[in-house]
C-alpha cells in the first residue's frame, strides 16, 4: 500500500509540470506616420509557482550597431507574473532596427546553505540549466524548464534572448517635406526647359502638385525586392511605372541615408524631380519604339547621355540644365 | 499530503522514464487540437490584453501629445490592422479583463505567499517539501479561463472574419502553434538537491 501512494504521489505531479516555463517576446513597430519607433520586451512565467519573479532588459541598435534606445523591467513580488518593457525612439529612413530582450527569472526562495558556504536560492525548474548557452529566437520562445529542482547561487537566472527586426520607412510627412524641398532647389532654367520642352501643359505648381500625389513605393535596404528586379544589386536609385495605373514612382536603396550620405545633399530632391517627370509625361529615359523619350526631347537643350543608365539626367538637373559641353 | 519531497528523486526518475515511455504518455503529449488552440489561445491573447492594457496606461500618462510615448494607443491596431470599432473593443475587454484577472492574481500572491510562509526560517532545503498548493494550479487554471472568456468576449464584438485574421497575427506574434517541441522536456518533481 505506501509502494503504491508513492506511486501515485510521484508521478501524478509529472503532467502538469510539462507547462511550466518562461515566455519571452520581443515585437518591434514602426509607426507609417510618424516614424516613431516602439520596441517592446516581456518576459512572463507560464503557470509558476511563486518561486521566480521575471525580469526583462531591452536594447535597440540599428544596423552599425548604434544603441538607440535600452530598457529594464522588473517584477517584484512577482505580482504580474511578467515583466514588459516598452521603449520609443525615432528611427532614421532606410535603418534597420533590431529590438533584443534578454529574458531573466530571479529565483526568490533561499535554499538552506551550510554555515560558511555561498548563499544559494531555490531554482525549482533548473532554468540554470539555461543560463549555460543562452539561445535567441526570433518574436517569441518559451523555455520549458527542464528539471530537476536544484539550488543556484545564481540570484537572477538569464534564460535566453528573443528578438525582433523592422525597417523604418519613409512617413508621408517626409516625402512630402523632400518634394516641397526639390520645389525649393529646382533651378529656374530647368523650370523653363521643362516648360518649352514638355509644352503648355506643364507649370511648375502642376507639376509639383502631380508629384505630391504620386504613389511612392519605397524599397529600402532589407525589404523584399519587388518581382521584376529581383536582386537589389540592379537596383536604380528609383523608377517610374509608366505602364502602371497611376505611374507610381519606386525609391531604391540609394534614396536613404548612410553613414557616408548621398552622391550629393540635394540627391533625393533631384531624383525625385527626374521621376517626377515620368510620372508627368509618361516618357521614357531612352528611345523606345512608339514612345517619347527624355535623351531625344532635351537633346537640344544640353542634355547627354551615351551611357546605358538614368543617372545623368537627374545630374544634368542638379547641375541647372548646362547647354552641351562643345563638340559632344 | 505532501508528494515532492527530495528524497524520491531516485524513484521519480525511473517511475518517470516508464512512464514517458507507454503509449499513454504518448496519447497525453497529443492532445485533442481544441486543447492545443486554447492553450496557445490563453498565452497569446493574456499578451496582447497585458500589451494593449501597457500601451494605454503609457499613452494617457505621455507628458505631452507630442512625446512619442501619446502615440502607443496606436500601435496595436496598426501592427493588426484593427479598424476602430475593434480597436475600442480590444480596449474594453483588455481592460476588463485585467480587473478579473487581478482578481485571481491577488488570490494567487496570497496562496503563495502562505505556502512559502511554511518553509522553516523562509527556506527551503533538503527534507523539506516544495509542492505547491492545489489551489495554485486552480488559480492559474481560472486565469486562462478567464482569458479565454474575453478571447471569446472578443470573437463576438468583432466580425469574424476580422477576429480570425486578428486571432491568427496575434498567435504568430505571441505564442507558437503547435506548442515547441520543447514541450515534451519533462520536468523531473521530484529531484534530490545536491547541496
Amino acid at each position: 500500500m505506501k509502494m503504491l501512494w508513492t506511486l501515485i504521489l510521484t508521478v501524478v505531479p509529472c503532467v502538469p509540470a510539462l507547462s511550466q516555463g518562461v515566455i519571452g517576446t520581443t515585437t518591434i513597430h514602426f509607426d507609417p506616420n510618424s516614424g516613431i519607433g516602439t520596441a517592446t520586451c516581456e518576459t512572463a512565467l507560464d503557470s509558476d509557482n511563486g518561486f521566480y519573479e521575471s525580469r526583462t532588459s531591452c536594447s535597440v541598435v540599428d544596423q552599425y550597431g548604434t544603441v538607440v534606445a535600452t530598457g529594464t523591467a522588473d517584477d517584484p513580488g512577482d505580482r504580474q507574473g511578467s515583466a514588459a518593457v516598452t521603449v520609443t525612439f525615432t528611427g532614421t529612413p532606410g535603418y534597420t532596427y533590431t529590438a533584443t530582450s534578454m529574458h531573466q527569472a530571479a529565483p526568490t526562495v533561499p535554499f538552506d546553505t551550510p554555515p560558511g558556504q555561498p548563499a544559494q536560492l531555490y531554482d525549482e525548474y533548473n532554468f540554470q540549466s539555461f543560463a549555460e548557452n543562452p539561445e535567441s529566437y526570433d518574436d517569441y520562445w518559451e523555455w520549458y524548464g527542464p528539471g530537476p529542482q536544484l539550488p543556484t547561487k545564481q540570484r537572477v537566472i538569464r534564460i535566453g534572448n528573443t528578438y525582433a527586426i523592422a525597417i523604418r520607412y519613409y512617413t508621408p510627412t517626409e516625402l512630402s517635406q523632400l518634394i516641397t524641398s526639390a520645389q525649393s532647389l529646382f533651378p529656374a532654367h530647368c523650370d523653363a526647359i521643362f516648360a518649352s520642352v514638355v509644352g503648355p501643359s506643364y507649370t511648375n505648381a502642376n507639376f509639383f502638385a502631380q508629384l505630391r500625389i504620386t504613389s511612392i513605393i519605397q524599397y529600402p535596404p532589407g525589404a523584399t525586392p519587388p518581382p521584376d528586379i529581383p536582386n537589389p544589386l540592379d537596383y536604380p536609385d528609383a523608377d517610374t511605372q509608366i505602364g502602371q495605373p497611376g505611374k507610381p514612382i519606386r525609391v531604391f536603396i540609394n534614396f536613404y541615408p548612410t553613414k557616408s550620405g548621398f552622391a550629393f545633399p540635394s540627391f533625393r530632391e533631384f531624383v525625385l524631380i527626374h521621376e517626377g517627370l515620368h510620372h508627368y509625361t509618361g516618357w521614357y529615359d531612352f528611345p523606345k519604339a512608339g514612345f517619347s523619350d527624355f535623351k531625344t526631347k532635351f537633346y537640344n537643350s544640353g542634355y547627354r547621355n551615351n551611357g546605358s543608365t538614368t543617372g545623368p539626367f537627374t545630374d544634368w538637373l542638379h547641375a541647372g540644365c548646362p547647354p552641351a559641353p562643345p563638340g559632344s | 499530503m505532501h508528494s515532492r519531497s527530495f528524497a524520491y528523486f531516485p524513484l521519480a526518475l525511473v517511475l518517470f522514464s516508464l512512464f514517458t515511455a507507454t503509449p499513454l504518455l504518448a496519447q497525453l503529449a497529443t492532445t485533442s487540437t481544441a486543447l492545443d488552440i486554447d492553450k496557445v489561445d490563453t498565452k497569446a491573447f493574456a499578451a496582447l490584453f497585458r500589451r494593449e492594457n501597457t500601451y494605454l496606461q503609457m499613452a494617457k500618462s505621455a507628458r505631452s501629445p507630442a512625446s512619442p510615448e501619446a502615440h502607443l494607443d496606436r500601435v496595436l491596431p496598426q501592427q493588426f490592422e484593427l479598424n476602430a470599432d475593434s480597436s475600442a473593443s480590444l480596449q474594453k475587454i483588455a481592460s476588463d479583463w485585467e480587473r478579473d484577472t487581478g482578481v485571481l492574481r491577488t488570490r494567487f500572491l496570497q496562496v503563495v505567499a502562505q505556502f512559502h510562509s511554511t518553509f522553516p526560517n523562509g527556506r527551503l532545503g533538503p527534507g523539506v517539501d516544495s509542492t505547491p498548493p492545489s489551489e495554485i494550479a486552480e488559480l492559474h487554471a481560472q486565469m486562462d479561463t478567464v482569458t479565454l472568456q474575453y478571447r471569446d468576449k472578443l470573437r463576438n464584438a468583432m466580425q469574424e472574419p476580422n477576429f480570425q485574421k486578428l486571432r491568427s497575427d496575434v498567435e504568430k506574434t505571441f505564442a507558437h502553434y503547435p506548442p515547441t517541441t520543447s514541450a515534451s522536456a519533462p520536468i523531473a518533481t521530484a529531484a534530490e538537491v545536491q547541496k
